[in-house]
């Protein structure tokens, strides 16, 4: 059985767990349209491909410090993803410059 | 072989109950081998570009007509194709490629204007566009487009002619198609013949009469100096001197047996779309068989990705100045 308090802290993460899905999800919708803005310029869009996973993995690792689960292997797995999201387009880009 | 399977795909005590190919060890894994074959394809290209090199479709005709359109819907007049001003491209392209570089002046310190001029051409408002290694008309003047200070070239209403050379050479030791566009409005023969006397005539509204203005492509001439050009020419109102007519590079068709553009991109899409499979099996089964474990979260994992698969969609290979 949860308290009310308890279940008010629950409410209270779950309305948050889902404005920081919002933020990301506006986080990605900008890097995108920014990248389509961007055809023509590939160093432009190298660099919204670089600063959109950052931000990613900073929003990962927020995300779990507010979850109070943070830990080493979470910073290494969001770091790992942004590195192979930039790592694939860098490797792409490098073709024409 | 099934647990060498589920080992590498599903969650399962062997790989702490995490599909082996989403650990952060084999994500640079994923990393290594894409440097490894973008290094390997770039090497090959470079030796024989005929078998693995990027399919090219340019032409002149596309462009103007694309250029035309785009002016079209903005409710401006279409522009006349003009072989000096296609001289004028030609000559910079071959210019670029063999003085080795990628911009408006060239390291000599020529501008765009002085090729034009070198046509014959003779002006008061000129602009250029350049764009190198697209794979398609549609997307050099898309790009072009999507740049302010290109869109406004292609939109300038005191435009009347366009020129255009694309060209394929090397340029810094790699295979690239260039292309070049040129603008111009000419100066008429009547204006050339007053022009000595009618000193006082507004040829450039003097809101853009600035003084020998060159912005990302575009110039105006003061009124001094269209008359500094028109004296070099020659005597009023003698026609401009011929200028010799180079062909005009219509178009750039190349199709390697291998499309490097493609290839990357399928390779690229086909990573992407296994690791969200993978990801989507992994957050089905943790969600059905209730597993606690320590990691990130599968939703914004696949939320990335899915970014990234559209950057890969959307990415152009091409470069404009």
């Amino acid at each position: 059985m949860y308290s009310s308090a308890r279940l008010n802290i629950h409410y209270q993460r779950k309305h948050h767990h889902v404005y920081q899905f919002a933020i990301l999800f506006l986080l990605i919708a900008t890097g995108f349209f920014s990248f389509v803005r961007c055809f023509g310029d590939s160093m432009k869009q190298l660099q919204i491909v670089v600063l959109t996973a950052v931000a990613y993995a900073f929003w990962g690792i927020f995300h779990h410090y507010y979850e109070r689960d943070l830990n080493w292997k979470i910073v290494i797995e969001y770091c790992s993803i942004a590195l192979l999201g930039i790592g694939i387009l860098w490797a792409l880009i490098l073709f024409v410059h | 072989m099934i647990n060498f399977f589920k080992h590498l795909f599903i969650p399962h005590h062997t790989n702490n109950f995490k599909a082996k190919l989403l650990h952060a060890d084999f994500l640079a894994v994923y990393v290594l081998i894409f440097f490894i074959f973008s290094l390997s394809v770039r090497t090959i290209s470079k030796i024989n570009p005929n078998i693995l090199g990027f399919a090219t479709d340019i032409q002149t005709d596309k462009l103007l007509i694309l250029t035309n359109q785009k002016r079209a819907e903005s409710g401006l007049n279409p522009l006349a194709l003009d072989n000096r001003l296609s001289t004028a491209a030609m000559q910079k392209a071959a210019d670029m490629f063999a003085n080795n570089y990628w911009a408006h002046n060239s390291p000599q310190g020529k501008t765009p204007w002085d090729f034009i001029n070198g046509s014959g051409y003779v002006y008061t408002v000129a602009g250029e566009n350049l764009a190198k290694n697209f794979a398609d008309s549609d997307g050099v003047v898309q790009a072009w487009m999507n740049s302010a200070t290109h869109k406004e070239n292609i939109l300038r209403s005191e435009y009347s002619d366009v020129g255009f050379a694309v060209v394929n050479g090397t340029l810094n030791g790699e295979e690239t198609t260039l292309v070049v566009q040129m603008f111009g409005n000419k100066l008429s023969a009547p204006e050339i013949a007053q022009a000595p006397v009618a000193k006082t005539t507004e040829i450039i509204p003097p809101t853009q009469a600035k003084a020998d203005e060159v912005s990302l492509g575009t110039q105006y001439l003061s009124e001094e100096n269209i008359y500094n050009k028109i004296s070099t020419i020659g005597s009023v109102p003698t026609p401009p001197k011929p200028v010799e007519i180079l062909p005009i590079a219509g178009s750039v068709v190349k199709s390697p047996i291998f499309d490097i553009g493609k290839i990357s991109k399928t390779l690229t899409l086909a990573i992407a779309s296994i690791l969200m499979i993978i990801l989507a099996v992994d957050a089905v089964f943790v969600w059905k068989k209730k597993v606690v474990r320590v990691g990130g979260k599968n939703l914004a994992h696949l939320l990335f990705l899915f970014l990234i698969t559209g950057f890969i969609w959307f990415m152009s290979f091409g470069s404009i100045i």
